[in-house]
């Protein structure tokens, strides 16, 4: 057998490329993942509404969520809106710097880098309402009296980037720009409306999605608050001012941190990707979710090799389930171990041993992660499947050492749980935790 | 249960150097475009690497990067380098220096960043933010494998810190650690170790050695050296004054050794600076019954927390101990005169101070302490005369006597008066 089938095989569990909608490789998680779906949940909201929707998204890095961003995007453009679509981090704002100022900046940037066909008049107005000093901040000559809409959009370009990835001209920019918020989101609203009327191919709503805000690491200063509590409570209605539908990622630990209850009342439910649901609450393997998972690894395996996925690529049947548990749920996880399973084989059926070795090796990441005294906090989380609402452990659930689970229980209504990523349970010093924890407990049961 | 179905995958060996580097070459041979390979090895294990993966992939253009001193951004180099001459492979070592100079590291540095959750990004070194900020510029305009050569703390910190980054790698190889470099570095850094070159060193020179240290403890099989390599480890961060680390440090050593009495010593030290008074003393103790040779230091140290507890008698007795052992040290014939003024034994303290200042006749402190053992014997003239010794030596004295309540029944004497307005 050519390595060259092993090496295409390799290729197709790429842990750096989210799926474009309608990708072959596509499957299906929604039954094991709560049973919601952003398309029919999400996307049904924007559709059916009568007026603008915000909606916050939100899960684990690389459950999934670029995928399914794509997939709602792909489904709005069918039901005849105008999408658009960005990575906030790729071209417009630094995470680790992040303040909402820059937020709006990079809409408007984006509006008028997508919709060329408007009227950007109200925009180039505030432009030169701003004057030379703007032009000293975007370093750039602007003739103000007839700034077109791509010299408008080239100052916006020049700003955004500025911004992202000059710390000493972003203060400055800030600084500027904030006291002129309300006219800019007036402004952009004037070119929205105007766009509305003029959208490709007859289209006549548009939406908006801003992925990758979920990336904006916790930051508290001085005054005990935090960043995320900044951008996405106390600027909230900035986020909710532009008219047009809006989708923005958040950050996991937004949802469940102290303002849970007001990003609920201002933003309404927000839509979490859990995992997908490898095992119940008891720890017992769930089915469907395993195979949903194997799913994901036979789509990728199938174009390049007609082999049986449970006995000609894999040793046996039990290997693949055994690697789908060790990922949790967690679908790059889940490419990066077939990755490092491939690594360690020459030839076809993957062995146990190298699918063992995978899990291993991404074990010790896991070991490295847990700072000393979250051992113990992971134990609680593992007899109690739920988590408390505090700094410690929206941390871990950041690093993804507690993971979300959820499913329907016999009511038909969502339940929502957490448990330990299931490599962190072979971990010795976890183990004696967790021992420890439960005696304390018999203890005090009997 | 998935309890048992857990115990498929037991404890396993760990790899050969062999067995890594033929996975490593696997992943490089079949990745196609853009990959990120995280290889976590040794210097001399880097280089052979590099040497084997030119032979072995003689197919594909390869290039390397050796980074030096503090780079705030990779994307830049790596662009130049691209334009010069595209590559398939890029080789980059050295990122651990861009490291050591950041708060950030210092704290990650550390045993107990059991806090990491309420870090500020304020300090984080630039390059990991540069790199999780840039992960789709990298992956958009270079179709090639970034192999990183790495020691193993960069691996930890980019877990933490570049989570975002390290979440797109193909592959993280780790090379396992050379036992003969190991025993050989332990032994080299058992033998340069030392408090007083510590202290000469710099912040950032003190980080990168304490990184070094503990990834080398932490694979070090031998447990004599593994003591060793804590103990110094402890040494260097309380050279920057950092207790509760060197605390932790010198714990986990005497884990290993129990009965190390110099750890316990330093053990003592940290304690006794955090204020944890009770427990220095019982370290101090502990050390000074495994090894009761002269260690006068040790007994006025433990004299020192003695009063400070007010437990003055035994703290004499400490003292005592000291100055059998050292009978000219006059710090502690001071320390004892004071601790014996506290109890009213004012003629004893005299006699104590005398000690001292026939020892050093020029000790100021002394001669006040002194003064003030008069003051509270109500000794007019000798009070005045000793305090005007001690002014004479170190005029802060006179601002200190202003306030004394030692020299209350003296404060209305002209002389006096006039001695402290001079």
């Amino acid at each position: 057998m050519s390595d060259d089938i092993l090496a295409r095989i390799y290729n197709a569990f790429d842990p750096s490329r989210p799926l474009p909608a309608g990708d072959p490789q596509y499957v299906d998680c929604r039954a094991v993942r709560g049973d919601e779906d952003i398309v029919t949940d999400l996307g049904s909201r924007i559709r059916k509404a009568d007026q603008m929707t915000y909606q916050l998204y939100t899960g684990h890095r690389g459950s999934g969520k670029s995928t399914e961003l794509r997939r709602l995007r792909k489904s709005l453009e069918d039901h005849g809106f105008f999408v658009v679509y960005f990575e906030a981090d790729e071209e417009d704002i630094d995470p680790q710097n992040v303040e909402y100022i820059d937020i709006l900046l990079a809409c408007t940037r984006r509006f008028l880098k997508d919709i060329r066909s408007a009227n950007a008049a109200p925009i180039q107005a505030w432009l030169r309402d701003r004057g030379k000093e703007l032009q000293d901040l975007a370093q750039m000559e602007i003739s103000f009296d007839k700034i077109s809409l791509e010299q408008s959009l080239a100052v916006f370009t020049k700003l955004t980037a500025s911004i992202r990835a000059e710390p000493t001209q972003r203060s400055k920019i800030r600084e500027k720009v904030n006291p002129h918020t309300t006219t800019l989101l007036t402004a952009l609203n004037a070119f929205i409306a105007d766009a509305r009327r003029h959208l490709p191919d007859g289209k006549t709503k548009l939406a908006m999605i801003v992925d990758n805000l979920d990336r904006i690491p916790i930051d508290f200063r001085d005054n005990g608050r935090s960043n995320h509590e900044e951008i996405f409570i106390d600027r909230s209605e900035q986020l909710r001012g532009l008219d047009c539908h809006m989708i923005y990622t958040v950050p996991i630990a937004l949802v469940y941190s102290k303002w849970a209850n007001d990003v609920q009342t201002i933003y309404g439910k927000t839509l979490v990707l859990p995992m997908v649901l490898v095992h119940d609450q008891d720890g017992v393997a769930y089915d469907e979710g395993l195979e949903n998972l194997r799913e994901a690894i036979r789509l990728r395996v199938q174009p390049h090799s007609p082999r049986d996925l449970d006995t000609q690529v894999f040793e046996s049947p039990e290997v693949i389930k055994r690697l789908c548990i060790a990922s949790g749920g967690h679908i790059r996880e889940l490419m990066q171990m077939m990755q490092e399973s491939l690594n360690r084989t020459d030839r076809f059926p993957v062995a146990a041993k190298s699918v063992q070795r995978a899990i291993a090796e991404l074990r010790e990441v896991y070991k490295r992660t847990v700072e000393e005294p979250e051992w113990a906090r992971l134990a609680r989380v593992a007899e109690q499947k739920e988590i408390p609402n505090d700094n410690e452990h929206r941390s871990l659930l950041q690093r993804r050492c507690i993971l979300e689970y959820r499913c329907l229980d016999a009511e038909g209504e969502i339940l929502t749980w957490y448990d330990v990523h299931p490599l962190i349970r072979q971990i010795q010093r976890f183990k004696d935790e967790l021992a420890k924890l439960q005696e304390e407990l018999a203890k005090i049961k009997s | 249960m998935i309890a048992n179905a857990y115990d498929w995958d037991e404890e396993l060996p760990a790899e050969t150097e062999d067995e890594v580097y033929r996975a490593l070459l696997r992943a490089l041979r079949r990745k196609q475009g853009f990959g990120l390979f995280f290889v976590q090895c040794s210097t001399s294990q880097g280089n052979k690497v590099v040497a084997n993966l030119r032979r072995d992939l003689s197919g594909q253009r390869i290039q390397s990067l050796h980074l030096e001193g503090e780079v705030t951004a990779l994307y830049d180099p790596v662009a130049e380098l691209w334009q010069q001459e595209p590559f398939d492979l890029l080789v980059i070592e050295g990122l651990q220096a861009s490291l050591y100079a950041y708060e950030d590291t210092k704290r990650f540095s550390g045993w107990s960043s059991s806090d990491i959750y309420n870090y500020s990004w304020k300090g984080v070194p630039q390059l990991l933010n540069h790199l999780n900020q840039r992960r789709e510029l990298f992956r958009n305009d270079f179709p090639a494998r970034f192999v990183f050569l790495v020691p193993s703390f960069v691996v930890d910190y980019f877990v933490q810190r570049a989570a975002d980054f390290l979440d797109w790698r193909s592959g993280l190889f780790r090379f396992p650690p050379d036992q003969r470099e190991l025993l050989m570095d332990a032994e080299r850094f058992a033998l340069e170790g030392g408090y007083t070159e510590y202290l000469t060193l710099t912040n950032e020179a003190r980080r990168k050695k304490i990184l070094e240290l503990k990834s080398l403890q932490e694979i070090c099989p031998d447990s004599e050296r593994k003591a060793k390599l804590l103990f110094e480890i402890g040494l260097l961060f309380f050279a920057e004054e950092d207790n509760e680390n060197a605390l932790t440090s010198w714990d986990k050593a005497l884990d290993i050794k129990p009965d190390n009495h110099t750890t316990l010593f330093f053990r003592g030290i940290a304690l006794d600076n955090l204020g944890r008074k009770k427990e220095a003393i019982a370290s101090y103790d502990k050390g000074l019954e495994f090894n009761p040779g002269n260690h006068h230091h040790i007994w006025t140290l433990r004299g020192v927390a003695l009063f400070a507890l007010e437990r003055y008698v035994e703290a004499i007795a400490s003292y005592d101990k000291a100055i059998q052992f050292k009978p000219d040290d006059h710090e502690t014939w001071h320390k004892r005169g004071l601790a014996l003024t506290y109890l009213r034994l004012y003629q004893e303290a005299l006699m104590s101070y005398d000690k001292a200042l026939k020892i050093k006749p020029n000790f100021a402190s002394a001669y006040y302490n002194k003064a003030c053992c008069y003051g509270l014997q109500k000794n007019t003239d000798l009070a005045i005369e000793t305090l005007k010794q001690a002014i004479t030596l170190d005029s802060k004295y006179r601002e200190l006597a202003k306030n004394d309540s030692d020299f209350d029944s003296i404060r209305e004497d002209e002389r006096f008066q006039a001695l402290i307005k001079e």
